[in-house]
């Protein structure tokens, strides 16, 4: 959760939070592109007796601009409806769930999509199912199965999935937020303490997941596939959003209340990590209900980010350079609020436009990586973050070390990054930069849609072993 | 500006006016603004069986009558003097009863 219980209005409202936004080209169907809007943040397996929901009363929204303006150009909205078969019983499950439409689930979710585009509102799905929380393996015990039925086709070669998914972004949040600590680097911190390995505060956690799978050529501007990485129309602009009605009325009980007025965004995600560690408090609810295209409000967060002038302070002695440097950061404008531009890294640019919009930018020319990096255009890999972001990319150390100012020199040659700038790290070990090796810290991912693996049980998680089990696949 | 026929879909609005008489009855006065959501989307009413179609008045300036009525997914900014004073009065007597 790059963006969780990250604002103070948000914190208090789970079923709004967005916590991760990840869109890339799809690696096994390179002509679509995945996008993945996770909320409902750090949910805890063992989550009965009523387990993690979308909200009905919430407008969940993917927005997509690709035509320079920070606009939105195609919307998909996503709205949820809970249905409950038997209110006389407090169970969730008055037996094991065996299909999507098993008598003994007791509350289901469906769910609508629609798209709107060039004017029209377009229903593409409607009670659609969405698969159960994964109770545990006497409740449904073959899950991977029955969460796969949940995958639906849609309309112009789309490909819809919304339900409960294993936690796919890792970060040592105890430390983090400890006063700025890094584990490994904990001896050189101003209050020194034993160098120790990363916690993934996020293992054997799960998260709800919206996911669509679409053709390129249905998001490009002249609804086409880009000819190369320099084409004008192969960078889109994508952010996710959740809002509720202005008015709610509590009513007694379930279905009694009463929603009123115009949806007013509460949540919003483009970049991960900016209204953690970028927006200051005192702006960050302002930040969840404005739109990117009035971005430029906040840009003396990114000219000047408060993290940056922590850091030489924290770490006494270990980033002079970044110590000296008080010019505005121009790269991290052009990383997170415009793009960069061609002529910046060798064959590369994901730039939308001069409006200053955080937005996360995907130039689907860039094909998929065959042996991914997860330190993304940081490690080489241009098909990683800030390249739009897939599911493994270690965006905590990516913008990190940014921050620290390793790519600083990208706007400026003349400035020499600290040494550290390019060796600290939150959780991964930097000699483990493969997918492969965020094993160790217990994160895994599927190979195919919705990329994100089949959700933690509640019987075993909180793991009763070392490391999360997953019972049930 | 926008209307409530932007949702293209089924309209199943039923309305249950708490102050739907005082509403129709006061002549408009100062007159009456219509906004709706500023996104580009507004959701489908079908797509939100949850949600009733009760109406919602909030009183946000007693000096000049204005008055925000929610009433499905709209906002509509109403300005009336009387109905306020007319709708502060009952509050008050209720709350003296």
């Amino acid at each position: 959760m790059s963006s969780h219980r990250e604002a103070p209005s948000i914190s208090q409202d789970p079923v709004a939070d967005s916590t991760d936004l990840y869109a890339f080209v799809s690696p096994d169907r390179p002509d679509t592109i995945t996008v993945i809007a996770n909320y409902v943040p750090l949910q805890l397996p063992a989550g009965g007796p009523n387990f993690y929901e979308f909200g009905d009363d919430v407008l969940y929204e993917i927005n997509i601009s690709n035509s320079g303006d920070a606009q939105a150009d195609i919307v998909y909205q996503f709205s949820f409806t809970t249905v409950m078969a038997d209110p006389s019983t407090f169970l969730y499950n008055t037996g094991q769930i065996q299909s999507l439409d098993s008598p003994t689930w007791n509350r289901r979710q469906f769910y609508s999509v629609v798209r709107i585009q060039n004017g029209r509102q377009e229903l593409l799905g409607e009670n659609i199912p969405c698969p159960p929380c994964n109770v545990g393996v006497r409740s449904i015990p073959h899950y991977g199965t029955l969460a796969q039925a949940a995958i639906t086709s849609l309309p112009d070669g789309i490909t819809v999935f919304a339900g409960q998914r294993a936690e796919g972004f890792y970060v040592d949040l105890g430390s983090i937020f400890d006063l700025g600590d890094l584990r490994a680097f904990s001896p050189d911190q101003i209050i020194p303490g034993p160098a120790a390995a990363g916690v993934n505060a996020t293992a054997g956690l799960n998260v709800h997941t919206i996911a669509l799978q679409i053709p390129i050529s249905s998001v490009t501007a002249n609804g086409t596939m880009p000819s190369s990485v320099t084409d004008p129309n192969a960078t889109i602009g994508i952010w996710t959003t959740a809002s509720r009605q202005k008015v709610r009325i509590t009513g007694e009980s379930e279905g009694q209340g009463l929603s009123a007025g115009p949806f007013q965004q509460v949540s919003r995600l483009g970049n991960p990590l900016i209204n953690e560690v970028i927006i200051p408090m005192g702006q960050k609810d302002a930040w969840n209900a404005s739109y990117p295209s009035q971005d430029e409000q906040f840009i003396s967060s990114y000219q000047h980010p408060e993290l940056a002038g922590l850091l030489p302070v924290l770490y006494p002695g270990v980033f002079p350079h970044l110590a000296g440097l008080t010019a505005a950061r121009a790269d991290l404008v052009a990383i997170l609020l415009t793009g960069i531009p061609t002529g910046v890294v060798p064959g590369f640019q994901n730039y939308t436009g001069p409006i200053y919009a955080d937005m996360l930018r995907l130039n689907v020319a860039v094909p998929p990586s065959t042996n991914p990096s997860i330190y993304g255009l940081l490690g080489g890999d241009a098909a990683g973050f800030p390249n739009g972001r897939r599911v493994f990319d270690d965006v905590t150390t990516i913008e990190l070390r940014a921050v620290a100012g390793a790519t600083y020199p990208l706007v400026a040659p003349s400035y020499s990054a600290d040494p550290a700038a390019g060796l600290i790290y939150d959780l991964v070990d930097p000699s483990k930069t493969s997918v492969s090796g965020l094993s160790t810290i217990m994160e895994r991912y599927a190979t195919a849609f919705p990329y994100l693996s089949t959700p933690w049980d509640g019987f075993n998680n909180p793991a009763t072993t070392p490391s999360p089990v997953l019972a049930n696949p | 500006m926008a209307q409530l026929s932007r949702r293209a879909f089924i309209q199943k609005t039923s309305v249950g006016l708490a102050a739907a008489a005082a509403v129709t009855a006061v002549p408009l006065i100062g007159g009456t603004r219509r906004s709706s959501s500023p996104r580009k989307g507004t959701r489908s009413q079908s797509a939100l069986p949850n949600s009733s179609s009760g109406l919602v008045a909030h009183i946000t300036d007693r000096k000049t009558g204005e008055i925000h009525i929610y009433l499905g997914e709209q906002e509509i900014i109403h300005h009336d003097r009387a109905l306020v004073s007319q709708l502060l009065s009952a509050a008050k007597s209720t709350s003296n009863s």
